[in-house]
């Protein structure tokens, strides 16, 4: 089946819409532990999602993919339940358990029928408290992240960001892959899975959100069962990496490799949460390129038929954030979509966008707030992004009014300053023509 | 790697099916409700009062295989057109709308159907309707637009197949599996013939197959059926039903010869194999499909079978999953995924992968595995309610491709009703080398 639009893919974190005001939010303690719940017993399932803060980006660097290593192996097996008969377990007792690795925390979910979640918190927390990592799983999840690691080194997609990233981000560590490297992924051991979650895996650390058929008391439960035997504190420090601003480095950086089709990947330095006007800076990476109506869909794609899919974003992580698009074009035809996009680009700056964009921009981010609660998890995954953001329960309150404040003064003087000129830069990947004259970056090959 | 999270979308794989009478009401799923309009429009609301949200769809019974020869690509191009604009609204202004509005829209052409659907707040919906309707009649674009739409589409085409080995493999080998059946065509189309259709080309296609009478509706989320009904008589309502042509019997010949594909690619560096057997899709009074659910339940998967003895035991692959999906007009699809582990040969891979089958077919399943399959199956159904636009697409999808709405509420009943025999006996009739096409994707050392 193929769809009209690509979804746009989220390279890293970024925050969901928050819910709705009908949302009930209550605060669920237990084994210190503070949770965040939204019941509704509609159907019979129970969602919860859980952050521990610290991901790849707090990997060192000869230990790159540690981290998402880890997040894979850990339900390889657990207790004295080897791989195969933990697994078998959680598929009989119609469970989910998944965990994720992104630059700033390894994150997980749990989703199950609410009549089996005693057993499968039980579950999670023998998982998070004794897993086994035994040299036969840790070996075979090893071979699967190398093998799908060589794949991405053949895409253009995986190349562009890498070589926009590594320019953006220079040592900082969200330059690299959380995937990691061939040579570093091949030595990682088990005492080092170990000692990563000795140093992350404390209840310090750790933010939980749940949502579904599930009272606040059977919550308590719950979070005692899976969360309650995690140590108070993790030994490893409690600060992430340090806070970097994406440096002003515009330009046009060329990956040259076989491909029918080049990937371009642009953008620049974008607002962090607790900007002031963060808030202005969504809306105006939605007017620039967000779904159809945007101008760089309409210019690039409806008006030219240059691309299949084009977005843009504003991306945060936990020490930065960036204004982060992609494209792909035909490489017979990088030139003009490049030429295209600073056209729009520089337009913006000097101009800011219109009243009617930035009324319908308001609207959309209002309006989309319920359609963003579609499922048990979705809900659970939004509470906990609230909770990331350091957001108050009541954050919905206020959220509305926030979007309708901001002016037309306001967007263009955010405007002139995100979409300047020298806030982008181009990386592109493929055998596009004339890549010859911009600056070289080697294909990764590890 | 884990636990599959994607529980829903592997209900939506396979929840399809068959014409049975025995409705037993084990457990119904979605509580659908259907009615028909004058005009032949099928309309069925799926409540659910969560949110004040809305799903929209409408299903189109035209897909890639109803494309005349030398066509192919015409219904995913017609799709892309449909957002045009017509008489009354500008190219673009219906996206833009459901934007503004806070919602998301989008649009899907299989081999058997094109949809087109809409998210929003549950008070938009009237609007939707009115909108989506219009296009069913009033489409409206000249030659500049589809020149231009066709190079997106052709974009498109280098993203998805071009681009990526594995899309150029799996576009092979899909043709090499059927003999004869328009299923052989990719769904996008092949790059001489998409660049070689015409707006005339689209409109004829419009004009052949959207009609009321070709459609059906289905809406989930905050809203009445009674509501709903009386939104439709006043959108959809008020557009006659037409003539359709009739559908194209098409008689695939008896398969007597493995196929195989090899393809070699500078740009893989891990190989991996696939093979697509000819299967079933819910059709008829066969219990073959449900049976073949199960199947694929107790060999898919991390805690397959297949997995089991190709990854863990044996130690020869990365990964090895099994998968059926019975959905579908004439075939449903069926097939192995495997990748080999550093070392091993793909051709060794291949020949443990048979072994496997051999030794399933020889020994059949166990009863306790089939027993265990069918439960998680049965709580499949439960989590398939939990979001908003999974049920609308279920049921669409069914029900455009001949099932009914019993058919999709005894689901569960069916599934539990499968035996370990009729399992056994699913899997004899599956696994037939003669009916199956097997790629490799493999490296290919740049010539000096």
């Amino acid at each position: 089946m193929i769809n009209r639009a690509l979804p746009v893919l989220i390279l890293l974190f970024s925050f969901a819409s928050a819910p709705l005001a009908a949302l009930e939010i209550v605060a669920v303690e237990k084994a210190k532990v503070d949770a965040w719940l939204a019941s509704d017993s509609t159907i019979p399932v129970v969602s919860i999602a859980f952050r521990i803060r610290g991901g790849a980006a707090t990997d060192p660097s000869d230990l790159q993919g540690r981290s998402r290593l880890l997040a894979d192996l850990l339900t390889e097996g657990a207790g004295d339940m080897k791989g195969p008969s933990l697994k078998k377990r959680l598929a009989d007792i119609s469970t989910s358990i998944s965990f994720n690795a992104s630059q700033d925390a390894i994150s997980g979910s749990l989703y199950t029928l609410s009549k089996n979640v005693k057993e499968a918190a039980e579950l999670l927390g023998l998982i998070l408290t004794t897993p086994r990592l035994d040299t036969s799983d840790l070996e075979r999840v090893r071979a699967a992240h190398l093998a799908s690691l060589k794949t991405a080194l053949e895409s253009p997609s995986h190349q562009a960001y890498r070589a926009f990233l590594g320019a953006g981000f220079q040592s900082h560590p969200y330059a690299r892959s959380a995937r990691g490297n061939i040579s570093t992924l091949e030595k990682i051991t088990k005492d080092d899975l170990l000692a990563l979650m000795k140093k992350r895996f404390g209840r310090d650390r750790l933010l939980v959100a749940a949502a579904g058929d599930i009272s606040p008391s059977d919550l308590e439960n719950v979070i005692e069962l899976a969360f309650g035997r995690l140590p108070l504190n993790a030994s490893g420090s409690a600060m992430g990496p340090q806070t970097v601003m994406w440096p002003q480095t515009p330009g046009r950086l060329a990956v040259r490799m076989e491909s029918p089709q080049s990937t371009i990947v642009f953008g620049g330095s974008g607002l962090r949460r607790e900007d002031k006007d963060w808030r202005t800076a969504t809306l105006l990476s939605e007017i620039m390129g967000g779904s159809f109506g945007s101008r760089l869909m309409d210019q690039v794609r409806v008006k030219r038929g240059l691309v299949y899919g084009i977005n843009l974003s504003n991306t945060e992580l936990e020490s930065a954030a960036l204004l982060l698009g992609s494209t792909s074009t035909q490489n017979s035809t990088v030139e003009e979509t490049l030429a295209v996009i600073e056209e729009e680009w520089a337009k913006m700056s000097l101009d800011g966008p219109t009243q009617k964009e930035l009324d319908d921009a308001k609207s959309y981010f209002i309006g989309s707030l319920p359609l963003a609660l579609d499922s048990t998890t979705a809900i659970a995954q939004t509470l906990l992004s609230m909770r990331v953001n350091n957001l108050p329960k009541n954050y919905l309150d206020h959220r509305n009014a926030e979007i309708d404040a901001i002016t037309l003064q306001d967007a263009k003087r955010v405007a002139s300053k995100l979409f300047d000129p020298n806030n982008l830069t181009f990386s592109v990947a493929g055998s596009a023509e004339g890549l010859d004259q911009w600056k070289a970056i080697s294909k990764l090959d590890y | 790697m884990g636990i599959p999270s994607n529980r829903v979308k592997s209900f939506a794989l396979t929840l399809f099916f068959a014409i049975n009478t025995a409705n037993l009401a084990f457990a119904e799923v979605f509580k659908p409700t259907r009615f028909v309009l004058e005009n032949g429009l099928e309309l069925v609301v799926i409540e659910d009062h969560r949110r004040p949200v809305v799903a929209h769809f409408i299903y189109y019974r035209v897909g890639s295989m109803d494309e005349d020869p030398g066509k192919t690509g015409l219904a995913h191009f017609l799709e892309h057109l449909m957002f045009k604009g017509t008489a009354n609204i500008e190219s673009g202004a219906f996206s833009s709308l459901v934007t503004k509005y806070g919602g998301r829209d989008n649009a899907f052409t299989s081999k058997d159907h094109t949809a087109y659907f809409q998210v929003v707040s549950s008070d938009k919906l009237g609007e939707m309707m009115e909108m989506e309707a219009d296009r069913m009649t009033n489409l409206s674009f000249d030659d500049a637009i589809a020149r231009s739409e066709l190079a997106v589409v052709l974009e498109e085409r280098l993203s998805r197949v071009e681009n990526r080995p594995a899309g150029i493999l799996y576009e092979t080998l899909n043709a090499a599996l059927y003999l004869s059946h328009p299923y052989r065509r990719p769904v996008i189309g092949w790059k001489p013939e998409i660049s070689a259709l015409t707006r005339a080309d689209a409109i004829k296609f419009y004009r052949t197959w959207y009609k009321p009478n070709n459609a059906i509706v289905i809406i989930s989320g905050d809203v009445r059926p009674e509501d709903a009904l009386a939104l439709a008589k006043v959108s959809y309502g008020k557009i006659p039903s037409g003539s359709l042509p009739s559908k194209q019997i098409f008689h695939e010949p008896e398969h007597t010869s493995p196929r195989r594909v090899i393809h070699e690619d500078t740009r893989v560096r891990q190989s991996s194999l696939q093979r697509l057997y000819l299967a079933p899709a819910y059709n008829g009074q066969a219990r073959e499909p449900y049976a073949l659910d199960v199947l694929a339940e107790v060999l898919g998967g991390e805690t397959g079978a297949i997995y089991k003895a190709l990854v863990i035991q044996a130690k020869k692959a990365l990964n090895a999953t099994f998968w059926y999906d019975g959905s579908g007009r004439d075939f449903g699809s069926s097939g192995i995924y495997a990748l080999p582990l550093p070392g091993i040969s793909i051709d060794t891979l291949e020949k443990e992968i048979q072994e496997v089958i051999e030794d399933l077919l020889q020994n059949g399943i166990a009863e306790t595995e089939v027993e265990a399959a069918k439960n998680r199956l049965l709580a499949e159904a439960i989590f398939a309610r939990d979001s908003l636009e999974g049920p609308a697409r279920i049921v669409g999808d069914s029900l455009i491709n001949g099932s009914t709405i019993d058919d999709v509420e005894a689901w569960p009943t069916r599934i539990q009703a499968v035996t370990k025999l009729e399992v056994d006996k699913a899997a004899k009739s599956l696994f037939r080398l003669e009916r199956s096409a097997t790629g490799w994707l493999i490296p290919k050392t740049a010539s000096p």
